[in-house]
């Protein structure tokens, strides 16, 4: 439960401002499906977000990272299930949880080799309502939220 | 000032800062994006310039150079001064802003640097200062206005010297 408002979910406490509720879906789900990186990609990636926040609650895209990518997640670095341009996408994404600013033209240029720029936009979006999303969960002390 | 990530020049140039960024790279996420941003500026319950207030304090803390430098129109319009915004800085707690206005930067600070330490007494201040809505329309505008200072910075190309004002309406 919420110190604001009797909600334990998302949903529930985006729910509280009708108008915005609906257009804050209509952004988050524009990410489910481009063409520009693949869904399964920013969906481990998320993934990657939440862990770093230790943060349980349930991820969006969570139905699309196979419980095999998921177990090799935590030691990506190493773990050969996960493939390169995955890997290239997880080191970009946790320099940008940990220091945006930190990001080095050898990050990016990885991401790129394999989704090319329109691929490098996509995920920093992506990445920052990922972010998002996970901060506000733990400001809102959702269930899971502040696991860590 | 570092290199720009991403070299785009939109085909048919359209006068919006945001449409002829990179991030007209991925409409599909541009255009709900613009909708979005729109209606957190335009629908309330918070005033636009308390939005400013907080877009200001985001992009301080993130170090945006292009957000720091931008004062949308509507917020100059609901009465943000230039003096009200010296006073978005690091002591802002002692500064002669509101006590509403020191709890919405507050929140802020709380999203940006801590966000799982939100201690009880300041939970119940907030809570007893904003009502649900109000708080849902900071969380909204705070993930907003950070994922897109992130873009920013991340983007490459961001100057090291501050920028002179640049004043504009909210972009549609």
């Amino acid at each position: 439960m919420t110190w604001f408002m009797k909600a334990d979910t998302r949903e529930a406490v985006l729910a509280a401002h009708p108008t915005l509720a609906p257009l804050w879906a209509d952004f988050v789900n524009s990410f489910q499906a481009l063409p520009q990186i693949p869904a399964e990609v920013l969906a481990l990636c998320e993934q990657r977000v939440a862990q770093l926040h230790g943060n349980a609650c349930a991820r969006r895209g969570a139905a699309q990272v196979t419980a095999d990518k998921l177990e090799a997640l935590a030691c990506w670095h190493e773990d050969s299930r996960i493939t390169s341009p995955e890997r290239a996408c997880l080191e970009f994404t946790e320099v940008y949880v940990m220091d945006v600013h930190a990001i080095s033209d050898e990050q990016a240029n990885a991401v790129k080799q394999y989704f090319g720029e329109q691929g490098l936009v996509a995920l920093i979006q992506a990445l920052g309502l990922f972010n998002g999303e996970c901060r506000l969960e733990k400001l809102w002390q959702l269930p899971g939220a502040n696991s860590d | 000032m570092t290199e720009p990530r991403v070299n785009y020049v939109p085909q048919q140039p359209t006068g919006n800062v945001v449409r002829d960024s990179a991030l007209g790279l991925v409409p599909e996420s541009l255009e709900p994006y613009l909708v979005l941003n729109k209606a957190v500026w335009s629908s309330g319950p918070l005033s636009a310039a308390e939005l400013e207030m907080i877009r200001l304090r985001n992009a301080r803390k993130v170090g945006c150079v292009f957000c720091k430098a931008v004062r949308y129109d509507e917020a100059l319009n609901a009465g943000l001064t230039e003096s009200k915004v010296a006073q978005i800085d690091d002591d802002h707690a002692a500064s002669e802003l509101s006590q509403r206005e020191k709890l919405l930067l507050r929140f802020v600070d709380h999203y940006l640097e801590d966000p799982g330490a939100l201690d009880a007494e300041l939970a119940s201040t907030l809570a007893a200062e904003f009502s649900a809505q109000e708080i849902t329309h900071m969380s909204i505008a705070v993930v907003l206005f950070n994922t897109f200072s992130r873009c920013a910075v991340a983007l490459g190309g961001m100057p090291e010297e501050e920028l002179p004002l640049i004043k504009m309406s909210v972009p549609e």
